[in-house]
């Protein structure tokens, strides 16, 4: 598992927003907009349930009226156009009345057991008055302009997990619809999307008598945006168990349908059409940070090159699809390799779709080390998943060029410059390569037949390490292999491995340490949910 | 800001700042995960385990983790009392307790979640001058007074034993949903917490990427 490759993941159906969408249509979840009480300046309080056979979820939704020069994706910004909470069941007024009080202050208010997340949204500068304007005057917006943003407002944040007081995930992972990762958050993206909908469409017959709705599929074409940046990168550090899960799934889909044998005509059909969907995606896919640009450029020439090679595919030939993966690693980038992948997986639900049930992980204990191994079998077991770190020389600048940490003035994770920023004694553990090799060089100085437990009582600073290696003999996804404090380390493939397991697309970078991403673009709205077609909505 | 939301935490957000302060008192990051492990299950069994963490820290402060560490012998090479962290560290890493007399100890309460995690299918039951705890895999039993969240001399350091027995009748100890973290125990928290922050300076505000 290399930065590199993890920088180019795309979406699939293995993605938690399309886990999400497949369970509440498969059963039969219902919505509902309680409370709609929004002026004409956009404040005011919404409400949207989503009901599930067993319980209801609200979103409850406070719009703001923000001055122009107070609007900033920074998660340190202290205001926003709308805030957010889902809550676990349906709001008394006392609810909403405390939510109303802290919400809208967000990581400055507290939220409680009752809440299970908590998000704040931007308009889009580029768009919201423009859709607004439009449907005022009683015309639909240009689809080109739509197609070029893909929002109407952007999150910049949406917090899970116990945050700032709301449920811990072991509070609620025994409930079918949020076991697999980050359903709550999904769910809260979600609900947001139909309520910024509702909310120009309200705001333009507020304007005027004379406006019109938006048409169903321009209306779908919008999505939720998101603008991350380093605070979501040591996720994949600190969750090592869990990308172990991720990751497997993705590798267990894929070995999945490399192994089918005879293609049916169906399947090969699909497969062919989801290419020249995704076409369609890629050719939408606009970014001002040249990394993307050039990356998105050989991803047009990949698709070229994968049309003209199934052109001339027989695939009625046994084990098709594995013979097109091996073609794929001799002609199309990485990114084109990972595209590839996700499009595989697009024909064969039937045979992945399972594995979404296998992406949580419990992390709730840490991992137990075996304090008897002997100091030879560490080593032995360090060197196997460690020597990609072993080989590199750490005495240079440029492998240790960075440090991560957490700067006091506002407790987000930062990645600064070692040899010239006084950072280094603050160090957080996001760099298990270095470790590793730091742990090895000590370990040398042991005798073999002496055990891991006397060795971490004199050594605790490698307790962390030796962890990390006890959790790599059964999870052999768990760790990046490459160097994430090297000078050359782009934090903005960390966020994009992240991301597309999340389902995101459109990533553009505005750095290399940020970027903005689409949300649900597509996706059937709550009202659509019963009749859409939920293989394809990911594609344009 | 409505005070009981100001005490009502998470068990993750809890955790993290627990990490976050045993990690600024001077503890490796591995020992920081254990301890924050301990510190969330006592609170599971609403043991006080803020005040009993934040007390142990405040009496640690300023001397050497390594001086509480134990040896092979379960005793400190420095000859000081020794951090329930590192012994129920040490413990779960040689996968059991086969003896009887520890200590002295800081804190002994704290070594329950690591003696629950190598039970299986027997108990363990820790005895001190200052309270008595009966461990299994799946609860955590502290007598009254050990519990009480307003003693003050809960990290003083104590002679212990501990028990392995035969699992006896099943225990039911109150297990909680929340933690309750008074402002002054949170403070003390914070200000270990804050240690592992670095200072601002003009290059980091560049850092956070915008």
């Amino acid at each position: 598992m290399r930065l590199e490759r993890m920088g180019s993941f795309h979406q699939s159906r293995l993605s938690f927003m399309r886990t999400l969408l497949r369970h509440m249509k498969q059963h039969a979840w219902t919505f509902d907009r309680p409370i709609f009480d929004i002026d004409s300046a956009g404040c005011g309080t919404a409400t949207y349930t989503a009901t599930t056979p067993e319980r209801t979820y609200t979103l409850v939704a406070f719009g703001h009226d923000l001055p122009n020069e107070m609007r900033s994706d920074r998660v340190i910004a202290t205001a926003w156009d709308a805030t957010f909470v889902l809550h676990d069941g349906v709001p008394t007024s006392a609810d909403i009345e405390r939510l109303r009080a802290n919400v809208p202050l967000q990581e400055a208010g507290r939220v409680s057991g009752k809440e299970l997340t908590l998000s704040r949204a931007n308009r889009s500068q580029r768009l919201w008055a423009t859709v607004i304007d439009c449907l005022a005057a009683g015309i639909q917006p240009d689809p080109e302009a739509v197609a070029r943003v893909g929002y109407l407002m952007r999150t910049t944040a949406v917090y899970g997990s116990g945050k700032f007081g709301a449920a811990d995930r072991q509070a609620i992972e025994d409930r079918r619809e949020l076991r697999a990762p980050f359903q709550a958050e999904m769910l809260t993206v979600y609900l947001i999307r139909t309520f910024v909908m509702d909310l120009v469409e309200h705001l333009a017959a507020l304007a005027s008598p004379n406006a019109v709705t938006l048409d169903p599929l321009i209306r779908r074409s919008f999505g939720i945006g998101n603008s991350t940046g380093l605070g979501m990168a040591p996720f994949l550090l600190t969750h090592p168990r869990l990308i172990n899960n991720w990751i497997a799934a993705r590798e267990e889909a894929l070995l999945r349908v490399r192994s089918v044998e005879h293609i049916a005509p169906a399947e090969s059909d699909a497969f062919v059409k989801i290419v020249r969907r995704a076409r369609g995606t890629i050719n939408a896919w606009h970014s001002g940070h040249e990394y993307q640009q050039v990356k998105i450029a050989s991803l047009t020439a990949d698709l070229d090159l994968l049309e003209t090679h199934l052109g001339t595919t027989t695939f009625t030939d046994p084990f098709a699809w594995d013979a097109l993966i091996h073609w794929a690693a001799q002609h199309l980038s990485v990114e084109g390799q990972e595209l590839l992948v996700s499009l595989l997986l697009e024909p064969y639900g039937h045979l992945v779709d399972d594995l979404t049930a296998t992406m949580h992980a419990d992390e709730s204990t840490p991992i137990r080390l075996d304090g008897s191994m002997c100091i030879r079998d560490v080593r032995d077991r360090l060197g196997e998943h460690y020597q990609w770190a072993l080989d590199i020389d750490w005495s240079g600048p440029e492998p240790n060029a960075r440090a991560w940490y957490v700067s006091e003035e506002k407790l987000e994770p930062r990645l600064g410059e070692r040899h010239s920023e006084p950072i280094a004694d603050y160090e957080q553990p996001l760099q298990p390569g270095r470790d590793a090799a730091r742990m090895h060089a000590d370990l040398k100085r042991w005798q073999g037949s002496e055990t891991l437990d006397s060795f971490l009582r004199a050594h605790p600073e490698h307790r962390h390490t030796a962890r990390r290696i006890a959790i790599l003999t059964t999870a052999p996804y768990a760790e990046i292999r490459d160097n994430t404090i090297d000078a050359s380390m782009l934090p903005i493939d960390l966020l994009r491995a992240k991301l597309s397991f999340f389902g995101a697309t459109h990533f553009d970078p505005r750095s290399d340490r940020w970027v903005r991403i689409t949300m649900f673009q597509g996706a059937p709205f709550p009202n659509e949910l019963a009749t859409a077609d939920l293989d394809t909505w990911a594609y344009l | 800001m409505d005070a009981y939301l100001e005490m009502d935490w998470s068990f993750g957000e809890y955790a993290a700042l627990a990490a976050k302060a045993f990690r600024g008192a001077g503890y490796s990051w591995g020992l920081a995960e254990d301890a924050a492990f301990a510190a969330k299950r006592l609170a599971e069994f609403d043991l006080a385990s803020g005040e009993i963490i934040a007390s142990l820290l405040a009496t640690l402060d300023g001397s050497a983790v390594a001086d509480a560490m134990p040896d092979s012998n379960w005793q400190s090479g420095a000859g000081s009392a020794l951090c329930p962290i590192c012994v129920g560290a040490a413990i779960v890493d040689q996968g059991g307790w086969e003896r009887t007399d520890l200590g002295p100890v800081y804190a002994p309460l704290l070594l329950a979640p690591f003696l629950q995690q190598v039970a299986e299918d027997l108990s363990y039951l820790i005895e001190w001058s200052g309270g008595r705890c009966e461990v299994t895999n799946s609860s955590i039993a502290a007598s009254t007074a050990t519990s009480d969240a307003h003693d003050s001399g809960k990290s003083e350091p104590a002679m212990v034993t501990i028990v392995r027995a035969p699992r006896g009748h099943d225990l039911a100890p109150t297990k909680v949903q929340r933690v309750s973290l008074q402002p002054s125990t949170r403070a003390t928290l914070e200000e270990f917490a804050h240690r592992i922050y670095a200072p601002a300076t003009e290059q980091s505000r560049q850092g956070a990427g915008e």
